[in-house]
């Protein structure tokens, strides 16, 4: 049977692209249900937005709050993490479900936040395109990697790879992300499950 | 005296695995040499250089018209070839078609012969 994963994407990916070629890049990648994300950087970007219709992939709806002050009532809200004090909100939010991005300047996502995020039920999304930025930044997230992936294993908390797409070549194929995580001991089975399992 | 034969000694060959991947980004512009140190780049950014010359990364055949690339590359480091195909840049999206256990299996040979 042929395997069927998500990916989350940015929501610019479908202005600056060709719809039949995104379209054309999922499948290839037998990614069959996208999240599209809208930044919400204040309160003028909480609007509805319109979803590409398909019938091959499943595309929906998600928010990136990059002001954590602002509200969404919404179903998939990622809450912008990036340093201490945006994780240790996110986590303790009782509104936001998803931590997007872990890793900051500092190590930021310590022993107690992946306690905090296991009792609170909160699942931690991982975007590849930080380990293909700057080199120095890159070397950063690897490092930093390392003792959250093992951390979250250990606690048990969920977490998600997504590409974040803002074009089509920055798509990341699933089976690729597989074996890059093997790196960080991530087990096969693990990182499969995870990369299939909703929002 | 006919001299007596020695005792072929176990080989230390490698297993090796067949890639196929296909580019989204046109690449009738390219060399084969150009695209394969594009791969191989990747691969020692991620790996370093000593673990890519251990890993024998070869390419066997690119198809200009489906975008297609094939490569050869030592069982071991399988794994860490798919990874560092993350680092591939100025390709587009780069997809994993198949991996083959023989050279049998992807064909190329047949293709090949017909060309001779």
């Amino acid at each position: 049977m042929k395997e069927e994963y998500i990916d989350v994407v940015s929501e610019e990916l479908f202005k600056n692209n060709n719809f039949l070629e995104i379209e054309d890049a999922f499948l290839s990648c037998s990614i069959t249900i996208v999240y599209v994300v809208r930044e919400v950087n204040n309160k003028e970007d909480v609007k509805d937005f319109e979803l590409p219709k398909s019938e091959k992939i499943n595309y929906k709806k998600a928010y990136l709050l990059k002001d954590l002050n602002v509200n969404v009532a919404q179903d998939v809200v990622f809450g912008y993490g990036g340093d201490v004090n945006n994780i240790s909100k996110v986590l303790e939010s009782k509104k936001i479900k998803y931590l997007f991005n872990p890793f900051s300047e500092n190590l930021a996502f310590d022993e107690a936040s992946a306690n905090l995020a296991k009792q609170n039920n909160k699942r931690i999304i991982i975007n590849l395109d930080d380990y293909r930025k700057q080199k120095s930044k890159a070397i950063k997230t690897i490092k930093q990697s390392f003792f959250v992936y093992e951390v979250c294993m250990d606690k048990r908390v969920d977490f998600l790879f997504c590409s974040y797409a803002r074009k089509i070549e920055e798509v990341v194929d699933p089976l690729i992300t597989i074996n890059f995580l093997k790196e960080f001991k991530v087990p096969e089975t693990l990182s499969k499950r995870v990369l299939k399992e909703k929002l | 005296m006919k001299k007596k034969i020695n005792v072929i000694k176990p080989t230390r060959r490698h297993k090796k695995r067949y890639v196929q991947i296909k580019v989204s980004f046109d690449i009738s512009g390219n060399s084969e040499k150009e695209l394969y140190f594009m791969f191989n780049s990747a691969f020692s950014y991620l790996h370093g250089v000593v673990k890519a010359t251990l890993a024998n990364l070869t390419l066997l055949d690119v198809d200009f018209q489906k975008k297609c690339l094939f490569f050869r590359v030592n069982k071991d480091c399988l794994d860490d070839f798919l990874g560092s195909l993350l680092f591939v840049k100025d390709l587009g999206l780069v997809c994993v078609v198949d991996v083959k256990n023989t050279i049998k299996k992807t064909n190329l040979k047949e293709k090949e012969k017909k060309q001779i």
